[in-house]
C-alpha cells in the first residue's frame, strides 16, 4: 500500500512539473529559414522613426522601446534622435532599421515587421535589420480609446519580432499575444512568458 | 519513504526551474557587459547616422568567419545554407474578428483541398506599390462548396512568402498542409503581375479552419458563440 501510495506522489509530482514546464515555455522564437535565430547579431540594433509621427506617437514608440529595455536589464533598442523622411516601404534591405506609416488598405495587416538575418557559422540565425510598418489605413492613437488601435501597444510587440520572438497563442495577456483589437493596451507591458522568451534567446 | 519523496519534490523541481530557462530579472555580470558595450558602440556611430546598421560586426572575429565560409564552399551543396547567406520574415499582428465579420468581408467562401501545388510569385513593380519588393507564394486549392461568391474549380490562395534565386522570404500568414481541407473565408488578393485574378487571401490571416477527415470542422479556437456560428455557416449547402 506505501509503495503505491508514493508512486502516486511521483507519478503526480512528475505531471505536475510536465505541466509547469509546458506553461513555462509557451513564447516561441521566430524561426528563419526553419531555424531558430539567437536574436539581434550585434546586441543592441538603432532605429528611426518617420519625420511625419506626431510627437505622442514618437513618445509612444520610445515608450515601447524603453519597455523592453528596462523590464530585460539590457539596453538593446536604440531610438534615434534623427528621423527618417520615407513615408513608403520598398520592402528592400536597406541597412536601416526603419519606422514607416504606409497606406496599405484595410485588407493587409496593421502593423509588420520585416526582418532580414544572417546565418552565422554556429548554425543559428542573427537579426541583421528589421523595419516596422504600421498601416495607415487603421485608426490609431496613444490613448487607448476603444475605437482605434494604441501604437504603444502594438509597437510593443513589433519590437518582440526586432528581438527575435514569435507570436504566441497563449497567454492571451502577453505582449507576443497574436491578435489585437481596438482598445488594446495589454501589451504595453511585458509578461512573464515574453521575458522567458527574451532570457532563451539572449541569455 | 521521505527520501524517496524528497528526491521526487527536488527531481519536479529542477524541471520546473529548467524550463523557466533563467529568470528575468538574474543579470548576469556578462549581460551587463554586452549592455554597456554596445551602448559605448552605438555612442560612437553616432544614433542615427546613415550608417547605422544592426548587421555590422564590429568584432575581431569577422576574418574567421569568412574563413570558415570559404571553407564550406569547397564543398557546397546550393541547396544548403551557408553561414553568410541572408534570410527575410515578415510577421504581421493580426486584428481579432468575429465569425461575422469574417464573412462580411469575405469575397468568397469556400470549402476546399489543398492538393500540394504552390508557386512563388514575383510582383511587377509597376502594377501595385504596396507590394513592391515582397514575394508570394499561391496555394492550388480545388473548391469543393462554394458558401458565399461565385467560385469554381481551382482558386489560388496567396500568402506572403516565396523563393527566388537570391531570396528566400517567409511568412506568419497560414501555410495549408498537403491533402487537408478547410473552410476558407477568402478576399481577392492583390494583382501583382500582367493577368492575374483569380487569387484570393485568407481574411485577416484568420479565417481559415480545418476540417479532419471524417469531415469535423475544427472550431476549438473559437468561443461558444462563433464555433456556433462558424459550424452554421459550414453545414449551409
Amino acid at each position: 500500500m506505501k509503495i503505491k501510495k508514493i508512486l502516486l506522489c511521483v507519478c503526480f509530482l512528475l505531471v505536475f512539473s510536465i505541466a509547469l514546464s509546458l506553461i513555462a515555455m509557451s513564447y516561441n522564437i521566430l524561426l528563419f529559414n526553419g531555424t531558430e535565430n539567437r536574436g539581434i547579431k550585434n546586441r543592441y540594433i538603432v532605429f528611426q522613426s518617420w519625420s511625419g509621427f506626431t510627437q505622442e506617437t514618437r513618445w509612444a514608440i520610445d515608450y515601447a522601446s524603453r519597455q523592453w529595455n528596462n523590464r530585460t536589464g539590457m539596453t538593446i533598442l536604440y531610438h534615434s534622435a534623427t528621423q527618417h523622411n520615407s513615408n513608403y516601404d520598398n520592402e528592400a534591405r536597406d541597412y536601416k532599421n526603419l519606422i514607416v506609416k504606409v497606406s496599405k488598405g484595410l485588407d493587409n495587416a496593421p502593423m509588420t515587421t520585416h526582418a532580414w538575418a544572417e546565418l552565422g557559422s554556429d548554425g543559428y540565425y542573427y537579426i541583421i535589420e528589421a523595419d516596422i510598418v504600421v498601416n495607415a489605413d487603421y485608426p490609431w492613437n496613444n490613448t487607448g480609446s476603444s475605437t482605434c488601435l494604441d501604437v504603444q501597444n502594438c509597437m510593443t510587440h513589433e519590437f518582440g519580432h526586432m528581438l527575435g520572438l514569435e507570436n504566441v497563442d497563449y497567454p492571451v495577456d502577453a505582449t507576443m499575444y497574436k491578435s489585437t483589437h481596438n482598445g488594446d493596451l495589454e501589451k504595453r507591458w511585458l509578461k512573464q512568458d515574453d521575458l522567458n522568451g527574451f532570457n532563451y534567446i539572449y541569455r | 519513504m521521505k527520501k524517496i519523496l524528497l528526491f521526487a519534490i527536488a527531481f519536479s523541481l529542477l524541471i520546473t526551474l529548467y524550463s523557466c530557462k533563467n529568470p528575468p530579472n538574474a543579470l548576469d555580470d556578462s549581460g551587463l557587459a554586452e549592455d554597456t558595450a554596445a551602448q559605448q558602440n552605438a555612442e560612437e556611430m553616432g544614433q542615427g547616422s546613415e550608417n547605422t546598421q544592426a548587421g555590422e560586426d564590429p568584432s575581431p572575429n569577422k576574418n574567421e568567419e569568412i574563413e570558415l565560409q570559404t571553407d564550406f564552399d569547397e564543398d557546397s551543396d546550393e541547396s544548403t545554407p551557408q553561414p553568410g547567406d541572408i534570410v527575410e520574415i515578415v510577421d504581421s499582428m493580426r486584428v481579432n474578428m468575429s465569425v461575422d465579420d469574417m464573412y462580411e468581408k469575405s469575397d468568397i467562401v469556400v470549402v476546399g483541398e489543398f492538393d500540394g501545388v504552390s508557386y512563388t510569385v514575383v510582383p511587377d513593380d509597376t502594377k501595385d506599390e504596396n507590394t513592391v519588393g515582397t514575394l508570394f507564394t499561391d496555394q492550388v486549392v480545388s473548391c469543393e462548396r462554394v458558401i458565399k461568391g461565385d467560385a469554381q474549380g481551382d482558386i489560388r490562395v496567396r500568402r506572403i512568402g516565396g523563393k527566388t534565386d537570391d531570396r528566400n522570404l517567409s511568412s506568419n500568414d497560414p501555410e495549408l498542409q498537403e491533402g487537408k481541407q478547410y473552410l476558407l473565408f477568402l478576399t481577392a488578393g492583390p494583382s501583382v503581375v500582367e493577368g492575374d485574378t483569380e487569387n484570393y487571401k485568407i481574411v485577416g490571416g484568420l479565417g481559415i479552419f480545418p476540417i479532419d477527415s471524417d469531415g469535423n470542422l475544427d472550431v476549438s479556437s473559437q468561443d461558444e458563440q462563433d464555433a456556433q456560428r462558424l459550424l452554421e455557416i459550414y453545414s449551409q449547402q
